[in-house]
């Protein structure tokens, strides 16, 4: 497979701008051979092989922010497009592929210092490079009390995860992780270093206490964007909790999870609990919903009266809900106590069961064997998480690349829940496939004030199979669409057609953006087209 | 060493492959560049002890003095506490017998290193116990691999096909792909070298 030019740009000027960047960064550190470039493929591109993938022409691995900028400055002189990457482990968004064919992926994984970390005011400063392994790995060796909030997988990077708005599992203000930093330092476009928040004042000891400067804060420009390349970043951390534990409540009735709703919100908006898990006793999850269930969803989307019938004779509870406490243990049972009563008083039916306690930090020996849930709970990062979807042994057989998703933003409602998966189960019924969602379909919870409810459809190493996986995502793309919902990230096949839906005010937003990206990069070298954004010189520019 | 009918478990397996791989990397002079393909005796294998041929190949990777390490303790401390620090130290070939999943993770990882897979060969196991075998790679690494049998105990066959002297070149057929379709009620793994 030969590998793209940058566009518009000779071959002589490509390798002279190559040769100048192995000068800054070294040629042990500079990739233009088809074998070490082709590593940079997204595994799970739901374009493999064919024209519309992504592909770099080259890469580049500087050491420290000097040579980053001086790799921007010759960048903007041939007019060539990076890529920043931290550890370009962002599978189903793009993974280490760049937005543009023919771009230089900056490959940050050289810087990968952990700057500080803080037990008493609880922050740490990391550099791209920096995974959460790496970082929970510190903080274990050097017997920090501090907890991780970490996505799962947790091979990422903490800036670049974060900067794609990822998210995590424990208490609401840690697990929006770009949510939780505070301050950076960017490489502009023009290769200047900028410091946002307190760290723009030279001196200051405040960058990782406070997140605003005077003026305007222009951190928000550097998620999900192509403003600059982020070089260090402060995140705030939850100092390590005495005590874990689990108490689960399940509600008898389908309309119960209005109330249910409700009383989570009040625990998770008050900050007495973090992540909660919703589930259905009657519902069959991923697993496809049970015969009787299915039986009903053949003659379309059932009644309220239907769904309660079929509860009723399930003989289980309609939905459960998993809250987690973290704290003193007086106040973490404190707390359980007070949210029974609340849902006592609330929901008539409801019933509680203890789960786990667990003083922290968990023996070493402990964690291998810790349930994945509680893991993800107690910021221990994992890997094992590759084994449920696409490397699940129940789908080996037919081994797919990977997955796309589709996590749409819906209203934090039972209502607006199930808006939502009826929308997506009637989208697979237009497509003539088996649906993923059903009326017991329960939500994701890593933003806290918003639902999440997912699709996801596998890609593959077949232009046919990845066709028909692009299909259907658009299709739910759509339909949701139409009902308010939409994605708050997705893969580079999608993003074009995902911003377009964020046209209120005739695009005004894509607008804005476009505008800034002309003001900031206007010879269009950072990650050019990334979310739709173009700068004016660029013919895809709408600006 | 395994010695007579000393059982292979984890426990044995850490303290062997430990052992050897201290000495091995007491020998290291410096950074290096990476040996481009694998040439020459291997400097790690990874099994999963889960298993049968796993097991195979762990015990015949020891008896050949080759570091084992099972991947049952868990990808991440094999990559970030141990694998990596080695390599960025001297990007020695390594090797392994293990599901999908765990090449799949390696795969990934090892960019980090500037390392590949340079071959593999997928293994189905049928209900009946009898392998079929798929490779992907180099002609020589097809060659050497198409000698596999469908019996019980290639696993060990794999681990002198991999530790034996040999050059095979790295082909980039073998990176990012997925593996062949497996009947239900097959079993799959996957042998394979990164360099």
């Amino acid at each position: 497979m030969a590998l793209p030019l940058p566009p518009n740009v000779s071959e002589r000027d490509f390798r002279a701008a190559m040769s100048e960047m192995s000068r800054v960064v070294g040629p042990d550190w500079t990739f233009t051979s088809e074998a070490d470039v082709m590593l940079y493929r997204d595994s799970y591109s739901i374009l493999w092989g064919e024209s519309e993938e992504r592909l770099a022409s080259a890469a580049v691995a500087p050491a420290n922010v000097e040579q980053v900028q001086q790799v921007v400055r010759i960048a903007n002189r041939y007019r060539i497009p990076l890529y920043p990457i931290s550890t370009g482990r962002n599978l189903t968004y793009g993974g280490s592929a760049p937005t543009l064919s023919g771009s230089i992926v900056v490959d940050l994984k050289r810087m990968n210092r952990i700057l500080a970390v803080d037990e008493k005011r609880h922050f740490a400063v990391v550099e791209p490079g920096v995974s959460y392994f790496d970082l929970y790995n510190y903080i274990k060796e050097h017997k920090l009390k501090v907890m991780l909030d970490v996505p799962d997988p947790g091979w990422g990077s903490p800036i670049g995860n974060s900067l794609d708005h990822g998210v995590g599992y424990t208490m609401a203000p840690f697990r929006d992780h770009f949510g939780a930093h505070c301050g950076m330092e960017v490489v502009t476009a023009e290769g200047e270093v900028l410091r946002t928040g307190m760290g723009a004042l030279p001196g200051a000891d405040s960058w990782q206490d406070c997140r605003y400067s005077a003026g305007a804060s222009v951190d928000g420009l550097l998620a999900q964007s192509n403003f600059g390349i982020v070089t260090k970043m402060g995140f705030w951390l939850m100092p390590l909790p005495e005590t874990y534990f689990t108490g689960t409540v399940t509600v008898p009735r389908y309309q119960d999870l209005t109330a249910m709703v409700e009383e989570v919100s009040y625990l998770e908006d008050s900050f007495l609990i973090g992540y909660p898990t919703y589930g259905s006793p009657v519902g069959g999850g991923f697993m496809g919903p049970p015969p009787a269930l299915a039986q009903l969803l053949r003659n379309g989307w059932p009644s309220i009266e239907q769904l309660e019938d079929y509860v009723r004779s399930a003989g289980r509870p309609a939905w459960s809900v998993r809250l987690n406490f973290y704290g003193p243990e007086e106040t973490v049972r404190a707390n359980w106590a007070a949210a029974k009563r609340r849902f006592a008083q609330a929901i008539p039916g409801a019933a509680f069961e203890d789960g786990i306690f667990l003083k922290l930090p968990v023996a070493a020996e402990m964690e291998p064997n810790l349930d994945q849930t509680i893991k993800q709970a107690l910021g221990i990062p994992a890997l094992e998480i590759f084994m449920a979807v696409a490397r699940n042994p129940m789908t080996d057989r037919d081994p797919a690349a990977g997955h796309a998703d589709f996590f749409a933003i819906v209203p934090r409602k039972a209502t607006a829940l199930w808006e939502a998966a009826r929308t997506m189960f009637e989208a697979y019924r237009e497509m003539g496939l088996p649906a993923q969602h059903d009326p017991f379909t329960t939500p994701l919870c890593f933003y806290s004030r918003a639902f999440m409810v997912i699709t996801i459809v596998p890609t593959w190493r077949d232009a046919e199979k990845n066709r028909r996986s692009r299909d259907l995502l658009t299709k739910v793309m759509d339909r949701c669409g139409e009902h308010g919902f939409a994605p708050y990230r997705t893969s580079p096949a999608f993003q074009e057609h995902l911003v377009g839906k964020y046209s209120y005010g005739n695009n005004a937003l894509l607008k804005f953006q476009q505008r800034l990206k002309s003001g900031i990069d206007p010879n269009g070298i950072l990650a050019p087209g990334r979310y739709g954004v173009w700068p004016a010189n660029s013919r895809r520019s709408g600006a | 060493m395994l010695q007579g009918e000393q059982m292979l478990n984890r426990r044995t397996l850490l303290k062997l492959g430990t052992a050897s791989l201290a000495a091995t990397l007491s020998q290291v002079p410096g950074r290096a560049l990476a040996d481009n393909g694998l040439a020459g005796s291997p400097r790690r294998a990874v099994c999963d002890l889960r298993f049968e041929e796993g097991r195979a190949f762990a015990s015949a990777m020891i008896g050949r003095g080759v570091p084992v390490s099972d991947v049952a303790g868990g990808i991440p401390d094999l990559w970030y506490r141990d694998l990596r620090a080695a390599l960025l130290h001297r990007r020695l070939a390594f090797i392994g017998l293990t599901d999908r999943t765990a090449l799949f993770t390696l795969e990934e990882l090892a960019r980090d290193v500037g390392m590949r897979v340079g071959g593999r060969t997928d293994h189905t196991i049928d209900h009946h116990g009898m392998a079929s075998h798929r490779t992907t790679g180099s002609s020589a690494w097809r060659r050497a691999a198409g000698r596999l049998g469908p019996e019980r105990g290639f696993g060990a066959d794999i681990a002198a096909l991999l530790a034996a002297p040999g050059a095979y070149d790295i082909s980039p057929a073998a990176q990012k792909y997925t593996g062949p379709f497996a009947a239900a009620g097959s079993v799959t793994l996957v042998s394979w070298w990164i360099a």
